[in-house]
């Protein structure tokens, strides 16, 4: 059974529970949908239960339990979702199927879920098929099915597409679960690129030539990732395939060729050259033509990064003594000092949103923490505070999440926040890693 | 780099209260480090034949009763001499194994557990300079050192230079790599002041990717804020 989405918005529009003042299911209606944007000063978490596994037995039963800790992991990310802890569920996993006939909705009500999404997997052969369905409690109305099939291998990915399926049936807005983390993490021979889901699941290594592979920047579209490497000895700017594969060469000048990131329209890439006896920002066509030197200054220029719109680059610059970050027009005029705080400000990350530049600060006590600066207004906010060394952010494609690295339990390591700071979460379980950069989203 | 500057402070301290006395004990303290150096004849040539050429003059300026600059000359030969020692691995004379061999030498015993460690390694490294945090001028320590560096490279070899540069691991990935070549077009520079022909001096930065010591300590990251001069 596949409820579309207008019969789902007939059933929300039906749905008693819902006060103005408590947004609720009813409320994610086209007319109020704006209340589960975050941001909304009337925006409250909507609490959802997402039912234990009938069973854990068997390669259905495993899969099964990946599943639900994935989805779980994913609503507990959105800032959408309040996810209720299953310790505390008293309703009986044995006893209830999939269908809201078979549902006692008063013993999720009693827990505090507004919703409720109950997962079910078989298994046949090699394959994976996995059911998820998705109620309003406070009316026992069926919302949403949906089911995704895989390989019995896939059950991280079909997490993460359950997940996606239930913020866009609700929200109207596409998720960003599907979506993957590049880093550079070291090796005993010298550095290398892995790709990561945005849970740090699925691990896998995208270059092993035993060099310095660095900076990775996804393109626009997904499909390659731009990073320097000293494979050819000389630190020189390539692309290789987001799945791994030959690494072709994109800047090979003299000298250092690093910071590469492709503009919004994917039709052109800005880079740190110092080819020209000095760290210069330039810009290029992506197929390495029409070369043209953006800045020129006696001091460091590095780092750039995009504006959504393409008409803008905000680096980073020590032409005033510590390095800060700066934004300049796209062909290098008008530039502008965003920060005057701090003495080393630097690895800036425009939001696809645009109303914020995410970057590294060292404050007063030398620890480096993660900052959001406002490219108009100039405002700055601290998002790490107290907790090591946090590091080298980069935005979600939604704009409503920062990877960064963090060294708070130790080794360098990866975590995710909301763009304000809240709820930070450790994505790997060992160290090593620098440089993290989200995608844009895939397939 | 510390050993030169130990001997050339040394030297200074020394040198007020020392009289005029024949340097017998430098001069013969030099004389066994050149011979106890003789494998770095092949593998650090440069910097033994410079042990070699300064203990030659350092040998006819005591018999001139120069003692004063022999005295000098002796403790230079003798920590050039150490420093091309300690650029040579034991058995690095020797030819090399052929492949063959069951069990393969270990390679470099001054840096094997340290990430410098790797198959990218060009040459030995003859000098280390160091800097100050996020920054890319020479210290006046350092300037001697160089100074020394560009009279050997002008006084006799046509061997090339590289100059590594390199940062501790405070502050980002991309700065660091722009700041590290900083510092070693800073010491470039240095060394084409003193006569040194910019052709044979090449620069790489490795920013903060080849630690020569791994801790967070101040003391590590001075350590790693540097420029390594290596024979090309």
């Amino acid at each position: 059974m596949r409820i579309t989405k207008e019969l789902a918005f007939v059933a929300l529009l039906m749905s008693p529970l819902g006060l103005p003042s408590q947004p609720s299911l009813a409320q994610s209606t086209p007319n109020t949908r704006a209340v589960l944007e975050v941001g909304n000063p009337d925006f409250r978490a909507f609490p959802i239960a997402v039912a234990k596994p009938r069973s854990t037995k068997g390669p259905a039963g495993e899969a099964l339990v990946t599943v639900i800790e994935t989805v779980q992991w994913d609503l507990q990310v959105s800032p959408v979702f309040k996810v209720l802890d299953p310790r505390s569920f008293i309703a009986n996993p044995a006893k209830e199927g999939m269908t809201a006939a078979s549902i006692k909705f008063s013993d999720w009500i009693n827990v505090g879920a507004d919703g409720l999404a109950k997962v079910a997997a078989s298994v046949t052969g090699r394959r994976l098929k996995v059911d998820l369905k998705f109620f309003d409690v406070g009316t026992g109305r069926e919302l949403m099915s949906k089911s995704e099939t895989g390989k019995l291998d896939d059950a991280n990915d079909i997490g993460h597409r359950l997940a996606n399926a239930i913020i866009y049936n609700l929200t109207g807005t596409k998720g960003i679960f599907q979506t993957k983390i590049a880093v550079v993490r070291k090796t005993k021979r010298g550095r290398e690129l892995y790709t990561m889901n945005m849970d740090g699941k699925n691990v896998r290594a995208i270059t092993n030539n035993g060099s310095i592979n660095l900076l990775p920047a996804w393109s626009k579209d997904g499909r390659s990732i731009l990073f320097t490497s000293y494979i050819r000895r000389n630190p020189n700017l390539y692309t290789i395939p987001s799945t791994g594969g030959r690494p072709k060469l994109l800047s090979g000048e003299r000298g250092l060729n690093t910071g590469g990131a492709m503009s919004p329209d994917g039709k052109q890439v800005a880079l740190t050259l110092s080819r020209d006896g000095n760290s210069e920002i330039y810009k290029m066509n992506t197929d390495g033509t029409a070369l043209k030197r953006l800045t020129n200054e006696w001091a460091i220029d590095s780092s750039p990064t995009w504006s959504p719109n393409g008409k803008r680059i905000a680096f980073v610059s020590s032409r005033w003594g510590d390095p800060h970050i700066f934004v300049m027009n796209s062909d290098g005029s008008g530039v502008k000092r965003l920060t005057d705080r701090g003495t080393y400000n630097q690895t800036p990350d425009w939001s696809p949103k645009g109303d914020l530049i995410a970057f590294t600060a060292r404050d007063e006590r030398n620890k480096f923490d993660i900052f959001t600066v406002n490219p108009d207004t100039k405002e700055i906010r601290r998002l790490t505070q107290d907790e090591g060394n946090n590091e080298e952010p980069s935005f979600s494609p939604d704009g409503n999440h920062i990877v960064f690295t963090s060294r708070r339990e130790g080794k360098s390591q990866v975590w995710i926040m909301a763009f304000d700071g809240t709820n930070q979460r450790r994505l790997t379980k060992s160290g090593g890693y620098s440089t993290p950069s989200w995608s844009p989203y895939l397939r | 780099m510390k050993l030169s500057i130990l001997a050339i402070a040394s030297f200074i301290l020394l040198s007020g209260c020392s009289g005029t006395q024949k340097p017998e004990l430098e001069l013969s303290a030099a004389q066994s480090a050149i011979n106890s150096a003789q494998r770095a004849e092949k593998c650090a040539k440069q910097i033994f034949r410079a042990a070699q050429k300064i203990m030659a003059e350092a040998n006819k300026l005591a018999e001139e009763g120069e003692n004063e600059a022999a005295r000098e000359k002796a403790l230079e030969a003798e920590n050039l001499a150490q420093q091309a020692l300690n650029a040579s691995p034991p058995g690095c004379d020797k030819e090399p194994e052929p492949l063959a061999s069951p069990n393969p030498s270990p390679t470099s015993a001054t840096s094997g557990t340290t990430d410098a460690a790797n198959s990218m390694d060009l040459g030995e490294t003859l000098e280390t300079i160091y800097f100050d945090y996020n920054q890319s001028h020479i210290r006046e320590d350092s300037k001697s050192v160089l100074t020394r560096i560009a009279e050997i490279m002008s006084s006799g070899g046509n061997e090339n230079l590289e100059i590594e540069g390199h940062c501790d691991s405070r502050g980002s990935t991309e700065y660091n790599l722009h700041l590290g070549e900083r510092r070693a077009r800073a010491v470039r520079k240095y060394l084409v002041t003193q006569g040194v022909s910019p052709s044979r001096l090449q620069i790489i930065s490795y920013g903060e990717e080849r630690p020569i010591d791994l801790g967070e300590t101040e003391s590590a990251h001075q350590k790693n804020r540097r420029a390594e001069l290596k024979q090309q």
